[in-house]
């Protein structure tokens, strides 16, 4: 008997079981802690982080800039990624606003609409269009993590120089990408910091955030594992960040991540309920497999028994769905139906 | 269930309103299978979606907001998407690519209730529409030739008239009145519980005369507020939504057209009624097999009756948060769509013929075969 089996009957018997009556949850509490424990600080750090990446693209533009200067750059874009995994998760609130989410990661993109954009874009664009206002109503698919992915990983060196047919320089379409990118997670933090920073009562944004937990879990199990595996043989460039090669390092800071949020979401004061502690560490084990795998999904599935082990990892990721589908619900009073909850 | 490539382009479209065209086109030239609408888990954004009979997504086009049902025009060129209630826009749209064609908005003084029906020739769409002011509501008539232009209105009969269609005979209009008062200033509040009547009208469409509107039998189904309807061969079906918490009054009921005497109700087994929870979500008719299939998304069921037999029951098929259902063209059962992203072709038995499902949309309450 296996210890995934144990657990699917744990969750089969427990929700059998009827749950005791428990006092409405404090939405406004919530909502508070939520913000305050998980969101203002990643989009803090999201801000900081993307301030010092713009800082450091725009030493690439210099005359005289080493390839240590590109490595740096690199580097500051690994660490920026950090931080957005960190709070790729929301995708309500503030970030819903203005297409905000996309314009930071249009991701998946498999017709390459990116790849694309800014091809023409290098060689039909104008310096004009590197201007703050121009790069925020650009193309969606250029305005974000995706193509400065691109032009810091694909093409180096990223420099002043022209490439062949080419009229904007690599360097500075990166350097207004990076700006851009600083520019909307200012604004994030921002609004994050507003009372009530959904726009709605508190117990709807306390459902939204329950959406986007259990969303952000399936994500990862579906999009970030499951579409890489491919249905008959493995897609590698389908993998998140395959270019900068930290597909599944996203994995491990999302899964860390989402595990914050529910311990947000909780009494993090009450470390006793159980059924708290086996979401906790059905996390743990996620985090661990997630952790063990390695940066580079890539690599994971260029190994002969790559495919199974990830397909481990999405299995321990539906387990864990299921139990913050039944229990979170269950503890903050909210239901995520469509049409059961809100029909006409 | 492994990604693929019907999942990547839902994802896709959630990531796409800016840099795409309003729409995906469609990859051939087939005629498009099922309408529906949906919200993006991903975006948060409302949209409209063909889909094929093979359940794969042949078109988006983004909505302004949430939406309820669809209708399709006769000559089959147009479709008109009606918001949800309290409505305020009704999308005609272009039913090869979604492309929106206009958008009509209510009259000072109205809002939509999210259904409507063309007129035999196309030409006339009739929409419920709330008076809500007056707290009665309306049937606006609209020239569909026209720019769908606004010609008037007539009284519905009742309060809250949502599911509405066109007999057989191409002139008289059967309009589900929901009984339930409600106001835009007070949102979706139900306003009027302790007094709500809710009846079937049977109204003919050239000058709004009243025919007959009769009421479900019985003192103790004041609650019951009849929300969608069917026609099958010879009866109009209709399902009801309890707004008491009881769960032993039935919610299907049938009436002759041809008399339109009186609501029968359909016979459905008791621990049905109660997972039924109450609650009828779509109800639909598939003409080859004379069955009617009927939602509740709240008990995640759909129950089956057989129209040729008495409209004895049938059977029924479980799908959590199931709401969308209608007949299926071609070999006959019902395309059903639910609030967790699946697709099911299901025989009129309530066999499963084909299914998909797209984990990041959520099927809204309806969908329309074309």
């Amino acid at each position: 008997m296996n210890s995934r089996f144990i657990l699917l009957c744990i969750i089969a018997i427990s929700a059998l079981l009827a749950l005791p009556v428990l006092a409405a949850p404090d939405y406004t509490k919530i909502e508070a802690r939520v913000q305050s424990m998980h969101i203002i600080p990643n989009y803090q750090a999201l801000a900081g982080s993307t301030g010092k990446m713009a800082t450091a693209i725009q030493a690439t533009c210099a005359p005289n800039a080493s390839i240590e200067t590109m490595l740096m750059a690199q580097g500051y874009f690994q660490t920026t990624l950090d931080d957005w995994q960190s709070i790729q998760h929301f995708r309500s609130g503030p970030v819903a606003l203005d297409d905000r989410h996309s314009r930071l990661q249009f991701w998946p993109d498999k017709r390459s609409i990116g790849g694309r954009h800014l091809s023409r874009f290098l060689v039909k664009g104008s310096n004009a269009e590197l201007a703050p206002e121009k790069m925020s109503t650009a193309s969606v698919a250029l305005q974000g993590f995706p193509a400065l992915e691109r032009l810091l990983f694909d093409d180096m060196p990223i420099g002043l120089e022209l490439r062949p047919d080419e009229i904007l320089s690599r360097c500075h379409v990166a350097i207004s990408i990076a700006n851009n990118i600083a520019m909307i997670s200012t604004e994030l933090l921002l609004e994050s910091q507003r009372a009530h920073a959904f726009g709605t009562e508190s117990k709807l944004a306390v459902r939204a955030m329950v959406n986007d937990l259990i969303t952000g879990v399936e994500v990862i199990q579906r999009l970030k594992i499951q579409m890489p595996m491919g249905k008959t043989k493995p897609l590698l460039k389908r993998a998140e960040n395959w270019r900068s090669a930290r597909s599944l390092r996203n994995i491990e800071l999302n899964l860390k991540a989402l595990r914050a949020l529910t311990l947000a979401l909780n009494d993090p004061a009450d470390t006793t309920d159980p059924e708290s502690k086996l979401i906790y560490d059905q996390f743990d084990i996620a985090i661990a497999t997630a952790r063990n795998l390695g940066a580079d999904m890539g690599a994971v599935l260029r190994t002969k028994d790559g495919v199974l082990k990830l397909r481990s990892l999405a299995l321990t990721l539906d387990d864990l769905k299921k139990l913050i589908a039944i229990y979170m619900t269950d503890r903050l009073s909210v239901n995520l139906g469509f049409n059961s909850l809100d029909g006409d | 269930m492994e990604i693929n490539r019907r999942l990547f382009i839902s994802g896709l479209a959630a990531a796409s309103f800016i840099t795409l065209p309003s729409t995906i086109a469609r990859a051939d030239n087939q005629r498009p299978t099922f309408i529906t609408t949906s919200r993006d888990r991903l975006s948060g954004k409302f949209v409209l979606t063909c889909i094929d009979d093979k359940l794969e997504i042949a078109w988006d086009s983004p909505l302004p907001g949430r939406a309820h049902d669809i209708v399709v025009a006769p000559n089959m060129n147009q479709g008109v998407v009606i918001a949800r209630r309290p409505g305020l826009f009704a999308m005609v749209f272009d039913i090869d690519s979604g492309d929106p064609i206009t958008t009509i908005e209510p009259i000072s003084g109205r809002h939509f209730y999210g259904h409507a029906t063309f007129s035999h020739d196309g030409r006339t769409l009739f929409m419920t529409e709330n008076a809500y002011d007056e707290g009665v509501g309306v049937i606006g008539i609209y020239d569909a030739e026209n720019q769908y232009r606004r010609l008037g209105e007539f009284k519905s009969g009742g309060v809250g008239p949502h599911d509405i269609a066109l007999l057989r005979d191409g002139h008289t209009l059967a309009v589900a009145n929901g009984g339930i008062r409600t106001h835009p200033d007070t949102g979706r509040q139900k306003l009027n519980l302790e007094t709500m009547a809710s009846s079937l009208a049977f109204i003919e469409s050239h000058d709004g005369r009243m025919i007959k509107n009769i009421s479900i039998p019985g003192t103790d189904s004041q609650s019951l507020s009849i929300r969608h309807m069917t026609v099958t061969k010879n009866d109009i079906v209709v399902g009801c939504q309890n707004q008491s918490p009881s769960h032993v009054h039935p919610l299907m009921y049938r009436c002759g057209v041809a008399k339109q005497n009186a609501l029968v109700a359909l016979v459905m087994p008791a621990p049905m009624k109660k997972q039924f929870s109450g609650y009828c979500g779509s109800v639909a008719y598939d003409a080859r097999s004379n069955t009617v299939a009927v939602t509740s998304p709240i008990g995640g069921v759909v129950g089956l009756w057989d129209s040729a037999d008495d409209f004895a029951w049938l059977g029924n098929v479980q799908l959590p948060d199931g709401c969308g259902v209608d007949g299926a063209s071609g070999n006959g059962g019902f395309i059903l769509s639910s609030g967790e992203g699946d697709l099911s072709l299901i025989s009129s038995d309530g066999m499963s013929r084909a299914q998909e499902n797209y984990p990041f949309r959520q099927w809204d309450n309806h969908l329309v075969s074309v």
